[in-house]
């Protein structure tokens, strides 16, 4: 282990990897700030068959404490709908990033089996901080297939924490 | 009182030790593991209609034929360079 203090900053190494840095920023706040929890009831989303959906859809979850940058925590997907889908109830950890909810080809015929190629129907949704604001943000796009195609109405529950890196 | 200490290969001060392994944004890039990101780390840009879209992972992407490739804009997702 190696702990070298020079050009007014500190480094400590240990076995080869710098465990310490007094440049590095650590992420805080992440307790002492708000606590976000709450659900958000996404409705069913219909497109296809001749309706291009392409949007993008910002929902507000409340303030965080000013200065904030980064949310993180645990969220979880549910479809309240056990003829149609999955009924997804399991917590995740949200680090960042995007959550991809629905990323899907070409639904084919109707009778028939398509060959599922391409990429025509895209939902994915993400959590950032805007304007002090804490959102959840859908991406959703569902091109004009031959065929109806609905993305299933579900809930996203969330418990998520706010910091900032100093 | 805040003690440090350094003894058996351990370094410590209040709450920290070398011991321990903390989230932290790097100031040396080389020291990165991983990127924590803020905002979205995949998204779908559609450049007209129905099916001239681009697929979206930070610098890389997937088009579809009618659409080249082009990276998204900066500042489509914030990465924080991450070591524990």
């Amino acid at each position: 282990m190696t702990f070298r203090i020079a050009s007014g900053k500190a480094r400590l190494d240990v076995g080869g990897v710098t465990r310490f840095d007094s440049d590095d920023l650590l992420l805080h706040g992440a307790s002492a700030g708000l606590s976000i929890s709450g659900f958000v009831d996404i409705p069913n989303l219909s497109g296809g068959s001749g309706t291009t959906v392409n949007s993008t859809t910002s929902y507000d979850l409340g303030a965080v404490t000013a200065g904030h940058t980064q949310l993180i925590g645990a969220v979880k997907f549910n479809v309240n709908n056990s003829s149609v889908a999955l009924a997804f109830d399991r917590w995740h950890m949200v680090m960042g990033g995007s959550i991809i909810w629905v990323m899907d080809g070409d639904p084919g015929f109707a009778d028939a089996l398509g060959d599922n190629s391409g990429l025509r129907q895209f939902v994915s949704y993400h959590f950032d901080i805007s304007a002090g604001r804490a959102r959840l943000v859908r991406r959703a796009f569902i091109s004009n297939t031959p065929l109806p195609y609905t993305v299933i109405a579900h809930r996203i529950t969330y418990k998520l924490r706010s910091g900032n890196w100093t | 009182m805040t003690t440090m200490r350094y003894e058996s290969g351990v370094f410590s001060i209040g709450n920290f030790s070398s011991a321990k392994r903390y989230i932290r944004q790097v100031a040396n890039s080389g020291d990165a593991i991983m990127a924590m990101v803020e905002g979205p780390s995949i998204q779908i840009a559609v450049a007209s209609g129905s099916y001239a879209w681009r697929f979206e992972c930070g610098s890389l992407t997937k088009t579809s034929a009618a659409v080249y490739g082009t990276p998204p804009t900066a500042g489509f997702a914030t990465d924080r360079l991450i070591a524990l």
